[in-house]
């Protein structure tokens, strides 16, 4: 199954490396890893979607918990009520005949024309990954040149802040001594 | 105040109470060295391979419960502490390692003696430190203490490049030390306390499991407490060996693939398994399938990734077994199991823990002699294999947190350095090794060590010629064919008394007595060569992927009944 875990780690050395070794030790597949800052000082925001069996990413999110560095972890797989967008360039093939075709496909996605020459356009999408998926599909036929997709980042929708939900460790932010 | 990175680095140590490191010099770890010149509170003790730098710290802090302290310097130093990291983090015991590096501008040039050791330990640490700049090193080391202790303890690796260490390097130790999303939960929640105490009131062939988290928690009354309260029998874990004295009528001893064959039975007919500290290894579960099956399991562990990770939980409880016990124990009426334990006393009568062996020298006689002579009050340490099982099943464990081994990695060539800091922690009695003549083979360099610190260690060679366990699984699973397991040696009575430590001979069961009371009674280190029978297997076992219902026998002992 496909799960989505947010995560909101420390911004230090080694983090990416911590976190990459628990999925890759498990033979998980991930589609997408977004990491960015968030509202926190020093921390980061992080997005990974991931295929694999449920009891085991369960205990995968579990061990993500104890990373020292790691301050959230959520799998939001069930939350119906969020956003889940992503952020696409993508560089197609054009000649004079094909060019107004691009651009109405570009307007009709309400994607965006970023960059002009004579036998290319660049393209800027942004939106759900199916939909990004979906424009990649029409353009195919004129020839991508070259695509990057940034991956999704998710985020509720409503009063609910990530930072405040319940249900792991975390909540309790400090532990001193 | 100022210091140099190196002097700070020992302030550091000794604000932590450390009064003990094991360690192995080099050209980067040099200024760590030579500012130990000025601390002589600290004791420093020169190993002899960095690999029983890390086990002489792991052992002393399983024995003291204190952070246990090792220093190495870069790139093979540190490599060479790997292994005892690793056996310190499967087996959750605190250790800081302290590891030079070469000068942080060279750092990533594959300089001499470079070596990316964070990167190497990220998978067996509880977490890792390179420092990259003078004023972090203070806040990191007292870091690394506070995680390596707290929570599930575990071991923390401090890389210092050597800059850092020879540079200036401003001294605030801070009072105080927390991590954002670090809080490991201590006391479980209330209602869960009287969801467990229910369950435990309803059942009527409760069984408690003490694993190695008793010992963490340090919960040795509490156990005893809560055992006598619910009158339900103990069956340990190896670690968890020693959490209950052998002596007590409760405790049952070590369930599992060479557990005993009553433990494995009260585990399997139980209809409650209250779990304390302990990880549901596969060693111990057997076939999961066929683990408990009547059971409900209250999983009580500080980890929450450890519950519901093998066998899912009735009722999980996070926090310290020390506290949870001493609520538990509070919310129960005294119960009385008396049916359920003569129950138990019939697998103990059907099923004895009998020797057949014929030879002149059984090694489960060794074992027995050893309990004999020390009464069971020993502090001991085992290595891995057919040993190890045989320490576990026919040794009785009478003192508390008195048996140190290595349970997860199974670390052949633990004992011998490992017991360099059991022995630190215990120095007014003798310290005793039981080993193989495989796993000693691995680490005996150690002995100059156990001179050099005049240490009263005494060492039983269970001497058999063969890397005795391999063997016995070659014997049943792979047609008889000793492939790679007879191991040749040396004399090991000349080879002790090379490095200036008495030992003598045995080979026969009635030398036995004599020689462990030589032994004993030696002020110094003493060594046992035992040249016990080659082709004795550790029975009863449990193959793996069967029931630990399904435990093989002595096939000798049936032979013999009426």
């Amino acid at each position: 199954m496909r799960h989505v875990l947010v995560a909101l780690v420390q911004d230090e050395p080694g983090m990416l490396a911590r976190m990459g070794n628990l999925f890759a030790r498990r033979g998980y597949n991930v589609e997408s890893f977004t990491a960015g800052a968030s509202e926190l000082p020093g921390v980061t925001r992080i997005t990974i979607v991931v295929e694999g069996p449920s009891m085991a990413l369960d205990q995968v999110a579990k061990q993500f918990r104890k990373l020292i560095g790691a301050v959230k972890v959520a799998d939001v797989t069930a939350d119906k009520d969020q956003l889940t967008h992503e952020m696409l360039l993508v560089k197609v093939g054009v000649n004079a005949k094909t060019r107004q075709e691009v651009v109405s496909l570009t307007d009709l996605f309400k994607a965006r024309i970023v960059d002009v020459s004579t036998t290319t356009l660049m393209l800027e999408a942004t939106g759900e990954p199916e939909k990004l998926d979906k424009f990649l599909e029409v353009l195919r036929p004129f020839g991508i040149k070259e695509q990057a997709r940034t991956g999704a980042v998710f985020m509720s929708r409503g009063a609910k802040v990530l930072n405040q939900r319940p249900g792991s460790a975390s909540d309790r932010k400090y532990l001193t001594e | 105040m100022r210091y140099t990175g190196a002097e700070a680095l020992w302030e550091c140590l000794l604000r932590e109470g450390v009064d003990v490191v094991w360690a192995y010099p080099g050209g980067a770890a040099l200024p760590v060295f030579d500012a130990l010149a000025k601390y002589p509170q600290i004791h420093h003790v020169l190993v002899r391979h960095e690999q029983a730098a890390a086990h002489a710290a792991d052992g002393y802090a399983r024995a003291t419960g204190r952070v246990g302290v090792c220093v190495a310097t870069s790139g093979p130093g540190a490599t060479n502490l790997v292994t005892g990291i690793a056996t310190a983090m499967l087996d959750s015991v605190p250790v800081v390692a302290l590891t030079a590096q070469v000068a942080d501008a060279v750092i990533g040039t594959d300089a001499f003696q470079e070596i990316n050791i964070t990167g190497i330990t990220l998978p067996i640490t509880k977490h890792n430190y390179l420092v990259r700049q003078s004023r972090d090193l203070v806040r990191t080391l007292r870091e690394a203490f506070f995680l390596a202790r707290t929570g599930r303890p575990g071991p923390v690796l401090v890389d210092i490049p050597k800059d850092i260490l020879t540079g200036p390097c401003e001294f605030h130790y801070p009072e105080r030390v927390s991590r954002l999303g670090y809080r490991p939960v201590v006391r479980c929640a209330p209602y869960q306390v009287q969801r467990a105490a229910q369950a435990i009131a309803d059942a009527k062939r409760p069984v408690v499991l003490a694993g190695h988290g008793v010992h963490v928690a340090r919960a040795w009354e509490e156990l005893r407490c809560f055992a006598e309260r619910i009158n339900a029998p103990v069956v340990s874990t190896l670690l968890g060996l020693s959490a209950l004295s052998a002596d007590h009528p409760l405790c049952l001893g070590m369930a599992g693939m060479h557990g005993v064959a009553w433990a494995n039975l009260a585990v399997q007919n139980a209809d409650l398994l209250i779990a304390l500290g302990m990880r549901m290894d596969d060693r111990f579960t057997g076939s999961l399938p066929h683990f408990a099956p009547q059971a409900r399991l209250l999983h009580v562990d500080i980890d929450p990734a450890e519950i519901g990770k093998r066998v899912p939980a009735y009722l999980p409880m996070v926090g310290d077994v020390r506290f949870v016990l001493e609520a538990l124990t509070a919310a129960l009426p005294e119960l009385d199991h008396r049916d359920w334990l003569a129950q138990v006393e019939t697998y103990r009568v059907r099923h004895p823990l009998a020797v057949h062996a014929q030879g002149p020298l059984p090694p489960q006689e060794v074992i027995r002699a050893l309990y004999r002579t020390t009464g069971g009050e020993a502090v001991l340490v085992s290595d891995v294999g057919q040993h190890q099982m045989w320490v576990a099943q026919h040794y009785r464990f009478r003192r508390l947190n008195s048996f140190f081994t290595s349970g997860g990695l199974g670390t052949m060539g633990y004992s011998l350095p490992a017991a360099l800091g059991v022995q630190a922690a215990h120095p007014t009695e003798p310290v005793w090794v039981v080993v193989g003549d495989g796993s000693f083979q691995m680490n005996l360099q150690e002995l100059a060590t156990v001179v050099q610190e005049r240490l009263p260690l005494k060492v039983v060679i269970m001497n058999n010629g063969y890397l005795g366990m391999v063997r016995q699984w070659q014997e049943l699973f792979h047609g008889a064919r000793y492939i790679g397991t007879p191991i040749s040696g040396p004399d090991f009575v000349q080879l002790g008394q090379s490095f200036g430590i008495p030992g003598r001979r045995v080979g026969t069961t009635a030398e036995l007595e004599d020689a462990f009371a030589v032994a004993r009674e030696q002020d110094g280190p003493y060594l046992l060569d035992c040249r016990v029978d080659g082709d004795e297997n550790v029975y009863p076992m449990v193959q793996p992927g069967t029931s630990n219902t399904d435990f093989v026998e002595d096939p000798r002992g049936r032979a013999q009944e009426p």
